[in-house]
């Protein structure tokens, strides 16, 4: 199977526009922004953990969008 | 480990160094499970995505420079570009009344040494202010 090209910015808004507003925000946080786990949970006020699975979920949905 | 934990570790893997350990498990898990080694590669081709979008542009080594030359260009001259030629003048005429009052030597000598002096001066700092430019550049 050839290899998906690499989604421009026009295809990342579109990605990102398509996941739950809790999750885009943290994509955009510590992808788009660089801000460690820490700053995303102390910048929303919830947990690490948290943080952490709402990244988990917003992996597994961007990487089947883009399959 | 079952396929849920590993999977959850293959996530936490993009996000956080896992101990030594853990990941050893989890690659003789990937290794013998095709279903985990298909969502290791779905992580690692979205990562790989992610850095794309994110690098910055490869730009050529003269792009900074024309960029530079652009903005001097299309902003004109500013007072601030001038000011250092300004203190260095008026800095040699002060040197050069102070030199008229207090040397005992007659004012064409002194006028004279401080002409040369001047513009032996401006040339040291165009001189300088060239190859701080030129570094910049490199940088």
């Amino acid at each position: 199977m050839a290899p998906a090209s690499e989604p421009n910015g026009v295809e990342w808004d579109r990605y990102l526009s398509r996941l739950p507003e809790p999750l885009r925000l943290v994509v955009m946080l510590f992808y788009f922004e660089d801000r460690s786990i820490g700053e995303v949970a102390r910048m929303l006020g919830v947990a690490e953990g948290t943080v952490k699975s709402q990244l988990h979920r917003a992996r597994r949905a961007l990487a089947d969008m883009m399959e | 480990m079952d396929c849920q934990r590993v999977q959850d570790e293959i996530l936490e893997s993009f996000i956080a160094t896992r101990p030594a350990d853990v990941q050893a498990l989890v690659e003789a898990h990937v290794s013998g499970c095709a279903t985990c080694a298909a969502f290791a590669e779905k992580q690692r081709a979205l990562d790989r995505r992610l850095s794309a979008m994110l690098a910055p542009p490869p730009l050529s080594p003269r792009f900074r420079a024309a960029v530079r030359e652009r903005v001097r260009h299309e902003r004109g001259v500013f007072w601030t570009d001038l000011l250092p030629d300004a203190v260095h003048f008026a800095s040699c005429g002060v040197v050069t009344v102070l030199g008229l009052v207090l040397l005992p030597l007659g004012a064409p000598v002194v006028l004279a040494i401080a002409a040369a002096g001047t513009v032996l001066a401006h040339v040291v700092l165009t001189a300088a202010h060239e190859s701080l430019d030129a570094a910049e550049e490199y940088n």
